[in-house]
């Protein structure tokens, strides 16, 4: 990374921190609502704050990569002593720092909030970071699809399949024995199909990072 | 002789368009102009330069260096606007002037300053409060306090009012008198390259028409008007661009001032009855429409 490249990134967080500092005042009313234990209250929390992790990747891609593109600031940036693997390359870095620090934020606080809280059981730790996991591969697909695909009608199919598998996927974690046994309990308990999912997650993430990049080094024309 | 720009032999292919074999050079400290109808490949020519675009086939050097492989190098000493570029509507020219000169450390604060003075810009106002003219001379500003020694300018002038047009063009006359500075210059309107330009590119279908200095395009260049009782025999007349003839009435383009045309005419038993010079949009008009019929040819 250069210096120029840093320039870029800094560029756009400069653009989105307001909007970022807002989504993550209104996760820490989320976490606070999941901390209260209560039936309604937990699970407007726990919607709130999924909702508020999806919108904070969805405006950092839209914001940084897609708008680029369409407000068609990129021939400005391409203009810059930058290659277009460079401009990549701050896309994807800059988007994944601004995602990770509110995402884990976000993740800790509310692991925090369950291991500290008298209402929750310790048990749904495994299930949370799985969940909270999955939203982290699923940014970084809908990351990937931006970038390489330029396409703002393929971004908005990404993230509304993504949107709508957060609930399945939810369910379908729930449902798994080695999971749904232990989500009760008063004690956190990684086993191998926890500890495989979210390996698995942290694997596609990576693999999507480097497919983006491979796909993009192919490409002759940038504009 | 050093060149600022070299392209041998470029190609590139589209669905619908393809850039042929295009050999272009630009020595240093010449400005050209690169005119072309719309659709002609300027724009795809000064990316290519740019490196926003890698050509299929052929070479590419700028300021020295290769394109796609020196990019970054040669771009550090490029100022490039186009008229599809735009900047960030929600924020101020004044951070638009922080961010390029953090990028570029040899920044002219003080031309900046002078410029947004002769350009009448306001530092503080946001680029989406502002009108196209003072979007492109905001564009021209932030290219020109870098102090480039390569401009590549795809249609700047494109949609200016009158004013400011002349704003634009009076301070890229002023940028050309460092002699080491070069420029090149695209547009699909004569009257702007004839002001500032000392080369002339045509380029059409994505392939170069013709290329020299602007004053030998104007002093070569004539239009003889003729009457002839019979048709007119161009055949063996290199010099003939186009010819036109309406009955006994017609007019030749003649692309160097030759005297056979004319000795052509009178032992047809006719008479020249005027040989006018031609301005670049004629010659220009000219130019292509003969290249499309050579094609069709």
């Amino acid at each position: 990374m250069n210096r120029i490249e840093w320039q870029m990134i800094l560029k756009d967080w400069s653009f989105m921190r307001g909007p970022m500092l807002g989504y993550l005042g209104l996760g820490a009313i989320a976490i606070a609502m999941i901390g209260l234990g209560r039936n309604m209250v937990f699970y407007a929390g726990v919607i709130i704050l999924v909702s508020i992790i999806v919108i904070i990747g969805i405006h950092a891609v839209f914001g940084s990569v897609m708008s680029e593109r369409k407000n068609q600031t990129l021939p400005f940036m391409l203009s810059l002593p930058v290659t277009f693997l460079q401009y990549t390359r701050s896309k994807i870095l800059g988007n994944l720092l601004l995602f990770s620090m509110s995402w884990l934020a976000l993740t800790v606080a509310t692991l925090l909030v369950i291991a500290g809280s008298e209402h929750i059981p310790n048990g749904l730790i495994p299930f949370a970071v799985i969940v909270l996991g999955e939203l982290f591969a699923a940014f970084a697909l809908l990351l990937a699809i931006a970038i390489v695909s330029e396409s703002e009608v393929w971004a908005i199919v990404v993230m509304t399949v993504c949107n709508i598998g957060i609930s399945i996927f939810m369910n379908a974690i729930g449902s798994l024995p080695a999971i749904n046994a232990t989500m009760s309990g008063p004690v956190t308990v990684w086993n191998i199909t926890s500890v495989g999912i979210v390996a698995a997650e942290a694997a596609l993430v990576a693999v999507l990072i480097a497919v983006t990049f491979y796909l993009q080094s192919r490409k002759a024309d940038y504009l | 002789m050093s060149l600022a720009i070299q392209m041998n032999d470029v190609s590139k292919r589209y669905a619908h368009f393809q850039l042929s074999s295009l050999d272009l050079s630009l020595e240093t400290g010449r400005i050209m102009g690169f005119i072309g109808p719309n659709g002609a490949g300027k724009s795809s020519t000064l990316r290519i330069l740019m490196g926003l675009i890698a050509p299929d086939s052929g070479s590419v050097r700028v300021l020295g260096q290769p394109i796609p492989a020196g990019e970054t190098r040669a771009k550090k000493d490029i100022g490039f606007a186009s008229e599809d570029m735009r900047l960030y509507g929600h924020a101020t020219l004044d951070w638009h002037m922080r961010f390029v000169r953090s990028v570029f450390p040899q920044w002219d604060a003080a031309y900046a300053d002078k410029l947004l003075k002769s350009f009448d810009l306001v530092r503080e106002q946001t680029i989406k409060g502002m009108s196209h003219g003072q979007r492109v001379k905001s564009q021209l500003l932030l290219v020109l306090a870098r102090r480039p020694r390569l401009l590549l300018l795809d249609e700047p002038t494109t949609g200016l009012d009158p004013v400011a047009r002349s704003e634009v063009l009076d301070e890229l006359l002023d940028v050309l008198l460092d002699d080491d500075r070069s420029v090149l210059f695209s547009s699909h309107n004569t009257a702007d390259v004839e002001q500032i330009c000392d080369q002339i590119t045509f380029i059409d279908r994505g392939r170069l028409v013709t290329t020299d200095d602007k004053e030998t395009f104007i002093e070569n260049w004539r239009r003889v008007r003729f009457e002839v009782p019979a048709e007119l025999d161009i055949s063996g007349l290199p010099t003939v661009v186009t010819c036109r003839q309406d009955g006994s009435v017609g007019n030749l383009v003649l692309n160097a001032d030759d005297p056979t045309a004319a000795e052509r005419i009178r032992s047809a038993g006719g008479t020249v009855t005027a040989t006018e010079r031609m301005n670049l949009e004629e010659i220009f008009v000219a130019a292509v429409k003969s290249n499309r019929l050579e094609d069709a040819a």
